[in-house]
């Protein structure tokens, strides 16, 4: 699924799994059903190579082989190969066949589901996979690739204007949102932006990656909290070499005037309830209730965290309407 | 041999298997596999699953001991534990059988490859080791699968018209008791055909009107001291509300264009449905199962092969599920295949016997009306 979440948003690719028709049921029901939450409503067009008990016992790389080729028949502009559970159990050599020469680039990501990991691997390995496509550019730095969405968050395209917004306090454009609806071709040009943005990438291994491949400088993740984000434009200034002092001082005041909508809130008391998704001890909490004078007590309305953290600060103002309707509720 | 196949739309084997067990009531239901895999069969299945989650370790150095602490857990609560085996345990191919906290387990092979849903259902079904009482009164209803959306309100309209002729119900498949499904009366009636348990003397489907009046004509030789009558009235009733819904719905329309999709049976009833009382042209029909010999069907089992006869079709009222509306938003559709997610179906509302096929006619009929 970790796969899907990258691989479905390449328009022009086609994702291939190698297994069992039901695995590719299984991937494509979900994918579609929590797109259909989100009001996308499209069915992802994934392959199937569709293994029965024959391949199981005979091998199943003749069945990837002619799925293969039927799907390079087509002439899509990538494949991208994933395996399953079961072809990894039996021992086919996916990534040898995927190596050879095929009429249209061909990607393999390893991703049987328990014994290939997690959802986040999955994704880490299909972003990283999927670098192949990179050519060298002129790494401009009025420019900013967006790495990573989470194509399934539902804030997605929330999330996705409102850094858009604060890069454009900086005069940075974005170059390519790196895996959302766009084509292979895209990908060629990554190289041309001078600041990577990921999404999230806590622990670093898609910066590594990324910058190892492109030298291109990054911020780790979207900006959450109201210090993080004034952090945040700091940072991106300091990376693409220009003076943030104004940006800053207009996001100040943008937070200012946030903390004076939510003026009625002030001498509330609220306590946060992580439901076991999110820490509840989160400094980014306690700052946003101080900033808006809302005291943080055991007694006080319980707030749910989100289960996505709310970025920039136009986050913060969809996260306190949810506190007051809570508050007021 | 395998044949490459764009997005299917059917679940496999383990799913329509796990579904058949845990409809009955004293079972303590094992999906021995990965997480991914129950993950999903438990969105579609209404009853409790539960899985041994096997992760890499165990797939190396062996499944017995994960699955021994989940079948333990589960013993106190569960008179048969039974074990639904995935792609990657019933490759590896151990001997489970000692690896279920001591008690008689029923082990079903049920891995993807083997199969789609129906094949499961009906595979975990034969190794269901029911024995028919030649004591026990009524007649038993199968074709019951919890993951079909109208599978409860099949089982409520069925029991109503056997109600109707006077005939107790015996063992429901697979919504009932283990005790009850372990011993089934001798005769059984059918709701949805492609799902038959195999278990007693079939005596018909309860699939559209002709196949009421033929199974309960039958039952009637069957069971003397029932009284049919009733039922063959509802049927006659019903026959004259859906003549007179269609004859107005004819009087300013023209005859639909129809593309129907879903489990076989279901499709071969809408087509027989549609073509006498609304003189429709039934440009497609596909099944997600394989059609059995005689139907309208072709086998269509991904979206590759939907879209393509959806396109060539060129339909004016959709019979599917939301995948069907997906490709087509703009055609009238009414939704009679899972998924059925995002406008959840609450009541219990039959497709089969005769408020089943007054439902189909009403959602046909209304499907292209917008305004009150």
């Amino acid at each position: 699924m970790g796969v899907l979440s990258v691989s479905a948003f390449l328009t022009d690719a086609v994702t291939l799994i190698h297994g069992p028709d039901g695995c590719t049921h299984i991937n494509a029901s979900l994918l579609h059903t929590t797109l259909a939450e989100h009001d996308v409503f499209r069915i992802p067009e994934i392959v199937s190579t569709g293994l029965g008990e024959n391949e199981i016992i005979f091998g199943g790389e003749d069945a990837l082989h002619d799925a293969l080729n039927t799907v390079c028949a087509d002439d899509p502009a990538a494949v991208v190969v994933a395996s399953t559970c079961v072809s990894e159990t039996i021992g086919d050599d996916v990534a040898g066949i995927c190596s050879q020469s095929w009429d249209c680039p061909v990607v393999y990501v390893p991703s049987s589901g328990f014994l290939g990991g997690t959802f986040t691997d999955g994704y880490n390995s299909t972003l990283t996979a999927l670098s192949s496509f990179i050519s060298p550019g002129e790494q401009d730095p009025d420019k900013v690739n967006i790495v990573g969405e989470k194509n399934l968050e539902f804030e997605a395209e929330d999330n996705f204007r409102e850094v858009s917004r604060i890069l454009g306090m900086l005069d940075l454009d974005v170059n390519i949102r790196y895996v959302r609806d766009i084509t292979v071709e895209d990908i060629g040009r990554f190289g041309d932006a001078g600041l990577n943005l990921f999404r999230e990438d806590k622990d670093g291994i898609l910066g590594r990656h990324f910058n190892a491949c492109t030298g291109i400088p990054s911020l780790p993740e979207f900006p959450v909290g109201l210090s993080a984000t004034l952090q945040f434009i700091g940072d991106a200034g300091r990376l693409t070499g220009r003076d943030t002092t104004d940006a800053v001082r207009a996001e100040e005041e943008r937070q200012t005037g946030l903390a004076d909508e939510f003026s009625d809130l002030a001498g509330e008391y609220v306590t946060f309830d992580s439901f076991g998704f999110q820490s509840a001890e989160m400094e980014m909490f306690a700052e946003v209730a101080e900033a808006v004078g809302i005291r943080v007590s055991t007694e006080g309305t319980v707030i749910p965290i989100p289960f996505c953290m709310p970025v920039g600060t136009l986050g913060l103002r969809r996260m306190l309407r949810q506190w007051r309707r809570f508050i007021d509720g | 041999m395998a044949k490459p196949c764009i997005t299917p739309l059917w679940p496999c084997a383990m799913v329509g298997a796990a579904a058949a067990m845990a409809g009955l009531d004293g079972t303590g239901v094992i999906i021995h596999g990965a997480s991914g895999c129950y993950f999903f069969a438990d969105s579609l299945i209404p009853d409790p699953v539960n899985c041994t989650c096997l992760v890499e370790d165990e797939v190396i150095f062996g499944t017995g001991d994960r699955l021994h602490e989940v079948a333990e857990a589960l013993v106190p609560f569960s008179e048969k534990i039974v074990v639904i085996n995935t792609c990657v345990p019933a490759t590896i191919g151990e001997d489970l059988g000692p690896y279920c906290a001591g008690c008689d387990p029923l082990i079903i092979d049920a891995p993807g490859y083997c199969g789609d849903m129906t094949d499961g259902y009906r595979l975990a079904l034969a190794a269901f080791p029911a024995e028919t009482d030649p004591s026990r009164e009524g007649v038993n209803i199968d074709g019951l699968m919890s993951t079909d959306p109208f599978a409860a309100g099949n089982r409520m309209e069925a029991e109503r018209l056997l109600a109707r002729a006077g005939i107790p119900v015996a063992a429901r498949y697979c919504a009932d008791t283990l005790a009850s499904a372990l011993r089934p009366a001798e005769m059984t009636v059918t709701a949805l055909p492609d799902v038959a348990s195999g278990i007693g003397q079939s005596v018909g489907s309860l699939c559209g009107l002709d196949a009421i009046e033929m199974t309960f004509s039958a039952l009637s030789d069957l069971f003397p001291d029932a009284d049919c009558a009733p039922v063959m009235d509802i049927c006659e009733e019903t026959e004259e509300l859906v003549v007179k819904a269609c004859d107005r719905y004819l009087r300013v329309s023209d005859p639909p264009r129809v593309a129907l999709f879903g489990m076989a049976g279901y499709v071969d009833m809408a087509a027989d449905l549609f073509t006498t009382f609304l003189d429709a042209e039934i440009c497609c029909a596909g099944a997600r199962n394989q059609p059995p010999e005689g139907s309208v069907c072709i086998w269509a089992p991904d979206l590759g092969a939907v879209k393509e006869m959806i396109a060539a079709g060129d339909p004016d009222l959709l019979i599917g599920s939301r995948y069907e509306e997906t490709l087509a938003p703009n055609v009238p559709f009414v939704q009679t295949t899972t998924p059925i997610r995002k406008s959840s179906m609450l009541c219990h509302r039959p497709l089969i016997g005769s408020e089943g096929v007054l439902w189909l006619i009403e959602s046909a009929i209304n499907a292209e009306k917008k305004e009150c």
